[in-house]
């Protein structure tokens, strides 16, 4: 029975983790700790699961919980880091010496994550789902809960302002 | 899918819809974790055996039956009520309580045999 459980739980692991992944990382712009966050939510599912709590939607109950604790984690490593999170302190991941044109990659995706940062939560949220997890307008309507018309409209502005930061950023693309 | 796509400004004039699209997608396939990790779930904790608790319940249970069984026949006997004690009469307990009577006389050799105190007159 205890093994059916885990089964029945490992399966939403792999159809929902990536999805609260992808939340957590909107709110907090770190892979990392995005990744904590899904471990936290899901640990926090089983121990409801456990408890004999019924959880009708356990999706969306996981997103809330995700996003929630995005929350919490960008308000406390504001409090350890300052002004500066994370993921701007931890640029250079490693010390080896990297190929030219993954040096320039990296560069362009530390700058990239530098204006996502400044972008809104809406936006970067749509712009993760979309491109992170691959979802079509209907799959992100259905999972932000809006009109797919609405979709398209929030994710061509947030493409727009990205363009514009970047722009001004003298970013460019990578050749 | 065109949709997705922003109408071209002077600002962003560097970045065309493929480009952004393929830094996107790239950057965001870069971030995502590659495998996927497990999910480490907490080890699980075996339920102690019930055997010993369901039979420790039953027989506090009946100890506990015995107990108020054995006080409600008692107190049934014993209280008002309840059994009474005999009537003092020549045939119940006050009769039986009298002295035993002396012996059967005895036989007439006996009584020949006996010093002549009265004794057994």
């Amino acid at each position: 029975m205890a093994d059916v459980r885990r089964a029945e739980f490992e399966a939403l692991y792999q159809r929902h983790g990536r999805e609260v992944w992808a939340t957590a990382y909107a709110r907090w712009t770190n892979a990392d700790g995005a990744l904590d966050i899904v471990q936290e939510a899901f640990l926090r599912l089983w121990r409801e699961w456990e408890a004999g709590e019924v959880i009708l939607n356990p999706r969306a109950w996981l997103l809330r919980v995700a996003r929630n604790l995005a929350e919490d984690y960008v308000k406390s490593s504001f409090h350890r880091n300052g002004t500066q999170p994370p993921p701007v302190l931890n640029d250079v991941r490693s010390t080896e010496p990297m190929p030219l044109e993954t040096l320039e990659r990296d560069e362009t995706f530390a700058r990239l994550r530098r204006e996502l940062e400044q972008l809104s939560p809406a936006d970067r949220e749509i712009l993760t789902l979309r491109y992170a997890l691959g979802y079509n307008a209907a799959e992100i309507a259905e999972t932000l809960g809006i009109q797919v018309s609405a979709v398209h409209m929030r994710l061509s502005r947030a493409r727009q302002r990205l363009a514009e930061r970047l722009s001004a950023q003298g970013v460019g693309p990578i050749r | 899918m065109n949709a997705f796509y922003p109408p071209a400004t002077a600002r962003d004039h560097n970045w065309s819809p493929e480009d952004l699209d393929a830094l996107l997608r790239s950057f965001f396939q870069a971030e995502m974790p590659h495998p996927w990790p497990p999910l480490a779930l907490p080890a699980e904790r075996r339920q102690p055996s019930r055997g010993p608790l369901v039979r420790g319940r039953w027989l506090l249970a009946a100890s506990l039956a015995l107990l108020l069984g054995g006080t409600w026949f008692l107190s049934a006997k014993l209280g008002p009520g309840g059994i009474k004690p005999e009537p003092f009469s020549e045939h119940g307990a006050a009769a039986r309580r009298q002295p035993t009577p002396p012996a059967a006389v005895r036989p007439a050799d006996d009584f020949d045999a006996a010093p002549a105190t009265g004794r057994w007159r």
